[in-house]
């Protein structure tokens, strides 16, 4: 008798508690302005990454097409994964003088993890970290980006 | 074959009555690829032999060929709900035995990522813990929640859970102007959530007829099989780093460590939920006295350890995280190992879930709170 | 214990033993054929009672593989970390002391997949996350043509 009142008790309690539950979950019912669910490919256009985000590794260019990459591979040496490859070239300076210019800067951004690490390490502050969180494409050599733009040079006054 | 003839054939007598079952490895409540092979009878559970390195990833060996900076970044993928206490160790590791000394602000600033880290971890478990025991809607509930740390975690560090913040000698970024603001916010929205949470599950009488008096390790099993974290302590084994070997800015706040000595499963969810109180009382006593001063201190740009072996223990969501590192003087380490706590924690699975029913099995294993790429590495 | 009492103390109780003070803890190394005996020495004697095996890690050196045990005692709250060197490089053979310390059971079979090294007595010495035909990858002079890129 006293087992059979336990359980009905028992019964009672565990609707009382899944009613204190639902009370909570009811509340948020009505108040649907505490969610912080984001309506992701309709909110696009307004959608503001953090300006910290790491997305993508990205080469920053001026108007004039100008770089501030000198080429020395820093970012290469610092990479964990080889995701970075500088290839450079000789250029001769206005007073005839050999120098070591960037020829392509090859990213991987498939291999790379967005450590920050090339960024943090890069002297002159070549590369920064990008927005762009969207790298889906259908083709994976499409992943292997060269960041610095064709014809474009390095700025005048960059020393290594 | 063999190792099932051997599962079948224990104590020279064969169970006919009994059979192998393989939970896993695509178990929703292994949380990984897990694979356990269980025994059993009936629905009672005899014997797990837990099967692991479906993901092994030989983070070890790839540290090997790597400088110290870049081993921190593979941290981040091991225990992942724990990033920042993975790349703190190796951190603190590296700059014990060059004997730098960080500035203040830097150990302010790890210690409120520490705490964070361990909420949003915590909050997590917390959440998947519920759905395990088939209670969807508290799922809901905690990733609403963890996503303001998340959210905090990119403001500062730029990514939300590969941090890789922690470097050798300080931390990657100073923090974000808001994120005193932000933190203070979200420590006051938590704290009126966070009763929520008590009433959704913890006061829940189906919730509780399922995890009292199921799972039990005793304090002598916790100790042997080096069961540490919340799920230790649940035991009366006291083993939080944070207060015995204390790092960082721990010897400078007030918390306690919870402790228990019922050792059941509902023990280990009550602990938890009371970290995350202590949690964030040690972020209060924290955010409004980080002091003013450089986040780093200037390294060399190739960071050489000198010889030695060299050990570093913190406290990571899930129990005692260690890292040794073995240097021969070279800008690679010769040997890292690191001690994950999901690794121990694991392996005392089938002391703690014997003789209970499958479906406990499930409930038991949530509390233990595995992160596979942890136990695999 | 302090660091130092506890040098002084293993000195006197392990005579075989190499005890040292390292950079942060008390290393005690001993022989292969000691180890076993003094792993119990060190968890049951009430001064010692090192009860919690923490870290068990293998070390490839050049000569020999190392096995380390990082040990605490919960009681008194000290840490020694106990060494032990195998007299063959390339066929490995210890003790084991899963029998001391049950979570040592898996971390043994975690250095025996990962460097080769074989446990004596270990009830269940499989490996425990590669598959049986791959190499002991920890070992310096493991060999991967396809998977490790030399850089």
């Amino acid at each position: 008798m006293n087992a059979l009142f336990q359980y009905i008790s028992t019964v009672f309690k565990g609707i009382g508690t899944l009613l204190t539950g639902m009370k909570i979950t009811g509340k948020y019912v009505f108040t649907p302005w505490n969610n912080v669910t984001q309506q992701y490919p309709e909110n696009r256009d307004t959608l503001k990454m953090f300006d910290r985000f790491r997305g993508e590794v990205i080469m920053p260019h001026s108007e004039n097409n100008e770089h501030l990459c000198t080429g020395c591979g820093i970012c290469e040496l610092n990479c964990p994964n080889g995701s970075i490859e500088i290839i450079s070239k000789m250029e001769l300076t206005e007073d005839g003088k050999k120098k070591r210019a960037i020829d392509q800067h090859i990213y991987h951004l498939g291999m790379c993890t967005f450590c920050n690490l090339c960024v943090k390490a890069c002297p002159t502050g070549a590369i920064v970290m990008g927005q762009n969180f969207e790298h889906a494409v259908w083709d994976r050599s499409k992943l292997t980006k060269v960041l610095n733009q064709p014809g474009s040079k390095i700025a005048q006054g960059v020393k290594e | 074959m063999s190792e099932i003839k051997e599962i079948i054939i224990s104590s020279d007598k064969i169970h006919t009555d009994q059979y192998l079952v393989n939970m896993g490895p695509q178990h929703p409540s292994t949380h990984g690829v897990l694979r356990l092979l269980v025994r059993l009878e009936g629905e009672i559970v005899h014997h797990i032999q837990p099967h692991v390195g479906y993901i092994h990833s030989g983070i070890e060996k790839m540290c090997e060929a790597i400088s110290y900076p870049q081993v921190i970044h593979l941290t981040d993928r091991m225990d992942y709900l724990s990033a920042h206490m993975n790349n703190e160790a190796v951190a603190l590791c590296v700059e014990n035995a060059l004997q730098v000394e960080v500035p203040e602000r830097v150990k302010y600033i790890r210690t409120i990522m520490d705490e964070l880290s361990r909420l949003a971890s915590h909050q997590l478990w917390w959440c998947v813990m519920g759905m395990d025991l088939g209670a969807l809607t508290t799922f809901f509930y905690g990733l609403r929640d963890r996503e303001h740390i998340l959210d905090i975690f990119e403001e500062t560090c730029g990514a939300r859970m590969t941090l890789n913040y922690s470097l050798p000698g300080g931390v990657m970024f100073d923090i974000h102007p808001n994120f005193q603001k932000r933190v203070k916010e979200f420590i006051k929205e938590f704290k009126k959530k966070l009763p929520e949470y008590d009433q959704l599950l913890t006061g829940n009488v189906i919730f509780q007829e399922r995890t009292k008096e199921i799972g039990y390790l005793s304090l002598e099993d916790a100790i042997a099989w080096g069961v540490t974290g919340p799920a230790g302590r649940g035991s009366g084994f006291s083993c939080d780093v944070r207060k015995h070997h204390p790092y960082s800015a721990y010897p400078l706040v007030q918390f306690e460590e919870k402790l228990d000595t019922r050792g059941d499963t509902f023990t280990r969810y009550r602990l938890r939920i009371e970290e995350m109180h202590e949690s964030m009382h040690i972020i209060e006593q924290l955010i409004d006295n980080i002091p003013e001063g450089d986040y780093a201190v200037k390294m060399k740009g190739v960071v050489k350890l000198p010889e030695g072996e060299f050990y570093q223990r913190v406290e990571s969501a899930r129990g005692e995280f260690g890292v040794y590192i073995v240097s021969d003087g070279k800008k690679n380490p010769y040997r890292v190992k690191f001690r994950s706590p999901g690794f121990s924690n694991l392996f005392a699975l089938n002391k703690m879930a014997s003789g209970h029913k499958i479906a406990d099995l499930v409930a038991i294993m949530s509390t233990l709170d595995l992160v596979i790429p942890d136990i695999d590495r | 214990m302090t660091n130092e009492e506890l040098q002084a103390y293993l000195t006197g109780e392990f005579s075989k033993a190499e005890v040292k003070l390292g950079k942060q803890y008390v290393e005690i190394l001993v022989q292969a054929a000691d180890l076993h005996e003094t792993s119990v020495r060190l968890k049951n004697e009430p001064e010692l009672s090192f009860d919690y095996l923490f870290c068990l890690s293998g070390v490839d050196y050049p000569e020999t593989m190392q096995i380390v045990y990082h040990l605490e005692s919960v009681k008194h709250r000290h840490v020694v970390v106990l060494k032990v060197n195998t007299a063959d490089r390339t066929d490995p053979k210890v003790d084991t002391v899963s029998d001391v310390w049950r979570t040592a059971k898996y971390h043994e079979r975690e250095v025996y997949d990962l460097l080769g090294v074989k446990f004596n007595n270990h009830k269940d010495l499989r490996r425990l996350f590669l598959d049986d035909s791959w190499g002991f990858p920890l070992r310096k002079d493991y060999k991967d043509e396809v998977r490790i890129v030399e850089r």
